[in-house]
């Protein structure tokens, strides 16, 4: 049973680690708190959903977060940009956004649950004779590579350095003659894509519906919670914690125990520790 | 001078009251229920008000202690039901001993009546509301940065809610808490019209409360700490104990008005909890314009008349077009309804009082 609670729970931690990726990127360099977060993975999964049919999988996943990048580079030009640096605002106007998303793809698309299936089935053999989904796998493998990936481009990059430099002070990023609504804007459509990307990659684990996104939102912030805002290490690695932790309850009691257990254990822990939220480095 | 201010400041209070009371002659007994049940929504809101106005903290969730109260209150008012909604208990799998002790509370605690209102129905929602609203308030407001953090926990802290609220066997779990008697139902006979005067009532008083908290000097020291915490923490006030006793006492009024629900709705149900009705909770407050005394009634009923004449018709678009007017709203009138009606009030005066003959 250990086994397969740890390979569970890295798998739950795999999927809030895309999600809070996205999330903490976002309001690390324009402090904008995105409460629609859950609506792009939704997309995300939407857009799988529509595109494997056509295209296959394995290019629909990569096309999701590219397509839903560019939606969020029009939000930001459109709605976000006006939102910087002002948590409760952008909170309530991203809120606002997220409903404005669900009800269109509700007219388009209709309130039914859609399906897509497996791009890999089969399991690995985890010894002890117990087995686990390849696709878990997969999903593991992709937040471990996202997360270094980016790690990589923000500390050995150009852009990653005006990315890191707003971060810090957007004011003296703009006095020293960067262009600080591209990089903005570049954020945000990354942050947006990988959500995408997280609603492609779990699209086939779960039904996909309009309303879906909440409980992707929800598990963003309890990762952001605990991991500090703008922080990708600390991230994954509460991630893989809360996921750990989610697995180690549900496993062997239920998912709603589950839930209870691990938002009571991080609010102890927020309460327990004297720390701002608002983590300074990258 | 003094007396014209005064009766300036007294005319709208009085001619509010006189238009609510006036309400159950002119108005139709079905729209005398709406009011019954959107009058606990205005208190929900000054609830939110009272932190967000005030102190510029955002709570995601307030619809936690609005159902915890309701639930409290519900229970209460129903009293124990071992044969009518037996089936409730059926999904408790602890058996029938834990059953009947929890019967006898409720027996005990619901026995406690004047003039058939169960009083421990409004002391215990408050005092567990505000409670675990101060615990909340504890864990909230030791981090820097609260108008970052507070939305976060509390987002937490109304999943938690819901997701157990869902599970709870007493509380009806997934079915809800149904066949909830109004609180007039000894004076009264429970009819609409008393079920609106009873709410009224109680809004009534917390809103001369809430308008004499703001004037106060308390009131002052509030909105100080959301003004400058730092400035008020050097002037030697315990900031964050002013800010968790202030989570407190709106997560109690959150409670209260939750109690005041079920007496006019009949039911409460664990989605009451989540997080979708708090940010319904936080536009009504955002429509009216967060700050001002008025908006809390301005915006509930500005939002629920529209909801109840459009999302019929509209169905899914009225959802969309709520989304729009939040975006609206957030961007381009910040201060909500009673900020546009003040500056139109405002632009209104100017042009009246601008000397005859003066150039246009």
């Amino acid at each position: 049973m250990l086994v397969q609670i740890v390979a569970q729970g890295l798998s739950v931690g795999a999927v809030l680690a895309l999600s809070a990726l996205g999330l903490t990127i976002v309001y690390g360099v324009m402090g904008v708190v995105n409460l629609a977060h859950g609506e792009f993975v939704m997309l995300g999964a939407y857009a799988m959903v529509l595109l494997s049919p056509v295209v296959g999988a394995w290019a629909a996943i990569a096309l999701a977060p590219l397509i839903v990048g560019a939606i969020g580079l029009l939000v930001d030009r459109a709605l976000i940009r006006w939102l910087y640096h002002d948590p409760v605002k952008s909170m309530l106007g991203t809120f606002g956004l997220a409903i404005v998303i669900r009800q269109l793809v509700l007219i388009v698309e209709g309130p039914q649950l859609r399906y897509v299936g497996l791009p890999l089935t089969g399991a690995v053999s985890l010894g002890f004779g117990q087995t686990f989904p390849l696709w878990r796998v997969v999903l593991i493998a992709a937040a471990v590579l996202v997360g270094v990936g980016m790690a990589i481009w923000l500390t050995r990059s150009a852009m990653g350095l005006k990315v890191r430099t707003t971060t810090v002070d957007a004011d003296v990023a703009q006095t020293l003659g960067m262009n600080v609504g591209r990089v903005n804007a570049l954020a945000f459509a990354i942050g947006t894509g990988l959500a995408g990307l997280a609603g492609a990659l779990v699209a086939p684990l779960d039904s996909v519906y309009p309303n879906m996104g909440l409980s992707y939102l929800v598990g963003a912030f309890l990762v952001v919670i605990l991991a500090g805002l703008g922080s990708i290490r600390n991230a994954l690695m509460w991630a893989a914690g809360v996921g750990l932790l989610t697995a180690a309850v549900a496993v062997p009691a239920d998912d709603v125990l589950a839930q209870v257990v691990v938002w009571s254990v991080a609010l102890a822990i927020v309460a327990l520790r004297r720390q701002t939220l608002v983590a300074s480095r990258v | 001078m003094r007396a014209r201010l005064l009766a300036r400041r007294r005319a709208a209070p009085l001619a509010l009251g006189l238009a609510a009371a006036l309400a159950p002659l002119i108005l139709s007994d079905f729209t005398i229920s709406l009011l019954a049940l959107w009058l606990p929504f205005v208190m929900l809101a000054i609830s939110l008000d009272l932190l967000w106005g005030e102190n510029r903290i955002v709570s995601f969730g307030h619809g936690a202690f609005f159902a915890g109260g309701g639930y409290v209150a519900g229970l209460l008012l129903r009293g124990p039901q071992a044969d009518a909604t037996g089936t409730n208990y059926d999904l408790l799998s602890s058996g029938d001993s834990h059953t009947s002790t929890f019967d006898g509370v409720l027996h005990t605690l619901s026995g406690v009546q004047l003039a058939g209102v169960p009083l421990l129905a409004f002391v215990l929602a408050v005092a567990l509301c505000g409670l675990v609203g101060m615990l909340v308030g504890m864990a909230v407001f030791r981090i820097g940065s609260v108008e970052v953090y507070a939305p976060l926990v509390t987002l937490g802290v109304g999943v938690i809610a819901a997701t157990v609220f869902l599970k709870l066997a007493v509380i009806g779990g997934s079915n809800g808490l149904s066949g909830i008697p109004p609180y007039t139902r000894r004076i009264a006979g429970g009819s609409q019209v008393s079920i609106y005067v009873f709410n009224a009532a109680w809004l009534a008083v917390v809103y001369l409360a809430y308008a004499a908290f703001r004037r106060s000097g308390a009131g002052r020291r509030w909105r100080a700490a959301g003004d400058d915490p730092i400035r008020l923490e050097a002037l030697g006030v315990d900031v964050r104990r002013l800010r968790a006793l202030g989570f407190a006492a709106s997560a109690a009024l959150a409670g209260l008005a939750g109690a005041l629900y079920v007496g006019a709705s009949g039911f409460m149900s664990a989605d009451t909890a989540g997080v979708v009705f708090s940010v319904q909770a936080l536009i009504w407050l955002a429509v009216g314009g967060p700050g001002a005394l008025f908006a809390p009634l301005v915006g509930v009923l500005a939002i629920e008349l529209a909801d109840h004449q459009l999302s019929e018709r509209l169905q899914s678009t009225w959802q969309l077009l709520l989304g729009v007017l939040l975006i609206v709203v957030v961007l381009g009138a910040p201060r909500g309804l009673t900020g546009l009606a003040g500056s139109g009030a405002s632009a209104l005066q100017r042009l009246i009082r601008r000397p005859p003959g003066a150039a246009s």
